[in-house]
């Protein structure tokens, strides 16, 4: 939907007249897409929903019903301006450069209502951005407050450092975590995180920060036990405060874009470090040619947090054999989009597995090598289910083959693997979502 | 007791563009169609272009099918597809 409306509005920047069809249940989200766009009269005609599950007559029968709106839409009726006065380019008036201040009346309770009232939170109490706290935050970076990151998908809210401070005070970071929030911000911003889809897909993928480098042990990042959620300040408020800025800049919320189905609680907040100290290879960033003394976050859209446990196999091998079986898995689009879109999977394994697969002799990109080899299903399991759709793995798989195996990504290089987590046998692996592309920014 | 905070809620206003012109008459032009790849659009699409042309008078139909609903269509495609087309409908988002 966050594109269909982009593109209609392009079309209409061009001077030709455009519809856009919409089904009810989108209805709201593209509205505020048509009117974030600078277009909120372009013609929409909405049609039941939903329309994937309907009998080819049924789906006819909707066409009918729709086609003499969709007439109407492009011609006549609608008033056609002087073509001198006819405005193409999209303009937004600029911002200030600082953030408007408000009063709030009343003590933290109080205030914290007035905040929900403004649709400013994610249901969790916050502490209230007040000037005092927000510059006390900046200080914790290194860059002007009205510095400008970017614009903020779907509903593109302009990201300046001191809108992602206010944020930041409102999740309950400290001061000292501001630049790895900065970082993420900036990641998702990145055009391979695609976040005007990946924000209110409904999907409901959730971005995963993995934070790699000296600062995680600096801040108290933890990338041990429980470090996916729970109890860890600097994990829960650092993954807090950019769902905040993508949620109060990018728009999106239940009542307008999100249109997650059902989402996870990845929503709230997710964010780890890789551990380090009780990994057998080098870190996910050097991998990536960081220097050792580098940090950088690495932020990736995911459906979910896909867990396996392995508790009888001590020999390594074992350990990838259920790895990879627990990915071979129906459901997850990954099969279907990672050709076209360049998907990544993240395989994050805990100590005690990652040192028994080290000790059977594989090193970073022999793990990665052989999740890419094992990790397949065959095309007869993938074809008409999901997302299939024809030539989704064009130039990688011979479709026509039923028993042609095709892999969870296009390449071992597509697979962030990472050691997470603390004693115990559990790992996971995340696939991401749709379009996401993954982004990893230095923190600076 | 009052507090003043600091707003981390987006203040830009759109300023807004002006509809491109509807055309006179749908009888003579020429239509593109973009399919948003979701399932079922293709079919939806199928027989709105069948009544386009029998009802409305529509002279030729472009189609274009999006290699995922999650992409905006490439500049190239959609301007090879517009120098083709009077007119454009984009279904259907769901």
């Amino acid at each position: 939907m966050t594109w269909g409306l982009h593109d209609s509005v392009e079309i209409e920047k061009t001077g030709r007249p455009a519809v856009t069809v919409v089904t009810e249940a989108f209805q709201t989200a593209a509205d505020a897409r048509a009117a974030v766009l600078g277009l909120p009269e372009h013609p929409r005609v909405i049609v039941e929903h939903p329309l994937a599950s309907r009998t080819p007559s049924e789906i006819e029968k909707v066409a009918v019903a729709a086609a003499a709106r969709i007439a109407a839409g492009l011609s006549g009726q609608a008033a056609s301006p002087a073509s001198g006065s006819v405005q193409h380019v999209a303009r937004t008036r600029p911002v200030p450069a600082r953030a408007q201040r408000r009063q709030l009346a009343g003590d933290f309770a109080e205030a914290n209502e007035a905040l929900e009232a403004l649709a400013w939170t994610d249901g969790l109490p916050v502490v209230p951005p007040t000037e005092a706290l927000v510059e006390a935050m900046l200080r914790g970076a290194t860059c002007a407050p009205d510095e400008v990151l970017g614009r903020m998908e779907p509903l593109r809210g302009t990201v300046t450092v001191e809108k992602v401070a206010a944020n930041a005070v409102m999740a309950g970071c400290r001061p000292e975590y501001f630049p790895v929030v900065l970082a993420s911000v900036r990641a998702v911003l990145q055009p391979d995180f695609h976040v005007g889809s990946t924000a209110c897909t409904t999907g409901g993928a959730a971005p995963i920060v993995i934070v790699n480098g000296p600062i995680a042990g600096r801040l108290g990042i933890s990338g041990g036990t429980a470090c996916f959620g729970g109890n860890i300040k600097a994990n829960a408020t650092i993954g807090r405060a950019l769902r905040l800025v993508m949620r109060n800049l990018g728009g999106a919320k239940p009542d307008g874009m999100e249109k997650s189905t059902q989402a996870w609680p990845g929503k709230i907040a997710c964010c780890f470090a890789e551990n380090e100290a009780r990994s057998p290879w080098e870190p996910l960033h050097v991998e990536r040619g960081h220097p050792a003394g580098a940090s950088t976050v690495t932020v990736v859209a995911v459906r979910g947090i896909y867990s396996l446990t392995e508790g009888r196999q001590t020999s390594g091998e074992g350990v990838l054999e259920t790895l990879v079986a627990s990915m071979r898995y129906v459901g997850s689009p990954i099969y279907h989009q990672m050709h076209i879109n360049a998907l990544p999977v993240i395989v994050a394994l805990c100590p005690e597995h990652a040192e028994e697969i080290a000790r059977a002799g594989f090193d970073r990109r022999a793990v990665r090598t052989y999740i890419h080899e094992h990790a397949r299903m065959p095309v007869r399991v993938l074809r008409d289910r999901a997302y299939y759709a024809p030539d989704a793995w064009k130039g990688l798989v011979d479709e026509s083959d039923p028993e042609a195996l095709v892999p969870i990504v296009a390449s071992p290089d597509r697979i962030i693997l990472v050691v997470a987590g603390g004693d115990g046998r559990h790992s996971a692996w995340m696939p991401a979502w749709g379009v996401c592309r993954g982004a990893t920014e230095v923190i600076r | 007791m009052t507090v003043t905070i600091v707003n981390p809620a987006a203040e830009d206003v759109t300023e807004r563009l002006t509809p491109a012109p509807r055309i006179a008459s749908l009888r003579g032009a020429r239509v593109a169609l973009i399919d948003n790849s979701k399932h079922n659009a293709d079919r939806f699409l199928d027989t709105l272009a069948t009544l386009l042309v029998r009802d409305h008078g529509v002279a030729k139909i472009e189609r274009y099918r999006k290699v995922s609903a999650s992409v905006p269509t490439p500049t190239e495609t959609l301007q090879r597809l517009l120098e083709a087309s009077d007119a454009a409908v984009h279904g259907v988002a769901d």
